[in-house]
């Protein structure tokens, strides 16, 4: 070839365009991660997925499908709300709530941290990484970790800014709970302390404590055996006489 | 047509390109992307033949990548690996985006300065410098490798000046980005002379690449033309063959570009004999 521009283009051009065509003609062409985390490689944990491996665009339904932790749960761990929890990515939590008071932060660290706490499997998280106290709460009521790792989480657990004034994540606010305050099955303890309702106008109406701040009414109606219908009413009322 | 203009047109192809990647990535996260062909919604990482050099070790190890990066990442490294060592890294001279950035301020620079641009840094000390690249390349690979993140990205002007709308860019990036501008209005491509680890990885392959730039020394006129045209600032014209890793193949050198002695730098194949007697 006389112009040897030509040739360094066509070079250039070829190969690019050959691994393009071969790689997606073979299937291998991929510009997205496959959602599957890798596998731990050694010792007692040996072909668990790893929860490091988590990325930020990891939706919650994709942790759930890899670790089983329920979307409802992750997203009640961590202050956010919505129809569709399942669609949340850990990295939503990042422009959430971002870095905190103290330089501690809320992002995909701790998405990973929970997720590692809640199956069981070993993570050696980063240095600044602290959970919510929403997220210890769940931790130590539905998956019973042991006291020592508890206090130890609870030292450094931090209250979400918005969740400890009884007001919704800026992601959130289309939700309907928070402007109507309306009590329904998945509204939390913490929705209700928010809106009001005080342990002992709760002890008063039903004789048994408010679950925590993340626990959800349905889910308490369902451990004391009260009827929902009775619930939700009653604390319907609690919420409106507070208003 | 001539060298320089085969080299802009597919600098700008390829400037445009990224960008428009770069921005519907960010569309296709508030679920508005437009259909780019081939790429779909794909991050800048995705497209960046850099990652599939930092992932090797983690993709030797473990099976998988590292953070952010995709099997695009490794088959794009592999084909410009693929293409640099039949012609050296033409991909830093005639691709990469930051270079062609740096190459646009740097016309900038030449206007503002004259003939006083490009003599900021000694040669002695730019000689220096060249090999901070090869730190950076380590000390890159060896810090991803442990902690299996893209730990580059946080000082990373390339990442820097396509994605600072985001959010995602760490201050660290931005810092180098502004030092990389501020010092391109002086020298010629300072991010790919003394800090870009992709750059110092693919110009390994000038050591052994098929087809290198040659300089014919019975019909040189030592004009030195070819010195001066050279970004990268290697002295073209005391050398037979130029096996400088710091060479991007961008022919600004050569008898189609600033050389006015017809057939005398070329890009060419050496028969092996010749170069071991070039040697």
């Amino acid at each position: 070839m006389q112009n040897k521009a030509a040739l360094v283009a066509a070079v250039l051009v070829l190969s690019l365009a050959a691994g393009y065509g071969v790689s997606k003609a073979t299937g291998y062409w991929k510009t997205k991660g496959s959602k599957n985390p890798i596998k731990i490689q050694k010792g007692e944990f040996a072909g668990e997925n790893d929860p490091g491996d988590i990325r930020g665009s990891y939706s919650f339904n994709d942790i759930d499908a890899a670790f089983g932790v329920p979307p409802e749960m992750m997203a009640a761990a961590f202050g956010l709300k919505g129809d569709n929890p399942g669609e949340l990515q850990a990295k939503s939590l990042e422009s959430t709530w971002g870095e905190l008071e103290g330089g501690v932060e809320i992002g995909t660290d701790a998405v990973r941290l929970f997720t590692a706490l809640w199956t069981g499997i070993p993570y050696n998280m980063e240095e600044t990484t602290v959970l919510p106290e929403a997220a210890v709460e769940i931790l130590e009521t539905y998956r019973k970790i042991d006291a020592q790792k508890a206090a130890q989480l609870r030292i450094s657990a931090v209250k979400l800014p918005n969740a400890a004034a009884g007001e919704e994540p800026s992601e959130t606010s289309e939700d309907h709970d928070t402007p109507d305050r309306m009590v329904r099955g998945l509204t939390t303890f913490g929705d209700l302390k928010g809106w009001g309702v005080t342990e002992e106008m709760w002890l008063e109406e039903f004789g048994k404590p408010m679950g925590s701040r993340a626990a959800g009414i349905k889910d308490w109606a369902d451990e004391t055996g009260i009827p929902m219908s009775e619930i939700k009413s009653a604390a319907q009322e609690m919420v409106d006489s507070g208003v | 047509m001539k060298t320089e203009r085969w080299r802009r047109s597919i600098q700008i192809i390829f400037f445009v390109l990224i960008a428009l990647i770069a921005v519907n990535h960010t569309l296709s996260e508030s679920g508005t992307s437009i259909p780019v062909p081939f790429l779909a919604d794909a991050s800048l990482h995705a497209v960046c033949p850099f990652g599939g050099v930092v992932t090797i070790h983690k993709l030797i190890t473990e099976g998988g990548f590292v953070q952010k990066i995709h099997e695009s990442s490794l088959v794009l490294g592999i084909a410009v690996l693929a293409a640099a060592i039949l012609i050296g890294p033409a991909f830093c001279g005639w691709i990469c985006p930051f270079g062609t950035f740096q190459e646009f301020v740097s016309k900038l620079g030449r206007k503002l300065l004259g003939k006083r641009f490009g003599k900021l840094i000694p040669k002695k000390l730019d000689g220096v410098l060249k090999y901070m690249r090869y730190a950076v390349l380590i000390w890159v690979v060896v810090m991803t490798a442990i902690s299996g993140k893209l730990i580059f990205s946080d000082y990373d002007p390339y990442y820097a000046l396509f994605q600072f709308w985001t959010g995602e860019v760490a201050i660290t990036g931005f810092i180098a980005l502004g030092i990389v501008l501020f010092m391109s209005l002086f020298v010629e491509r300072p991010f790919c002379r003394y800090a870009c680890p992709y750059g110092a990885f693919l110009g390994l392959t000038n050591l052994f690449r098929f087809m290198p730039i040659r300089r014919k020394a019975s019909t040189c006129i030592s004009c030195t033309k070819c010195d001066k045209a050279c970004p990268m600032g290697i002295e073209v014209s005391n050398k037979t063959v130029i096996r400088d890793p710091s060479c991007i193949s961008c022919l600004l050198c050569t008898s189609d570009a600033a050389c006015p002695v017809s057939n005398t730098v070329e890009l060419k194949v050496i028969p092996y004999k010749e170069l071991n007697d070039a040697k």
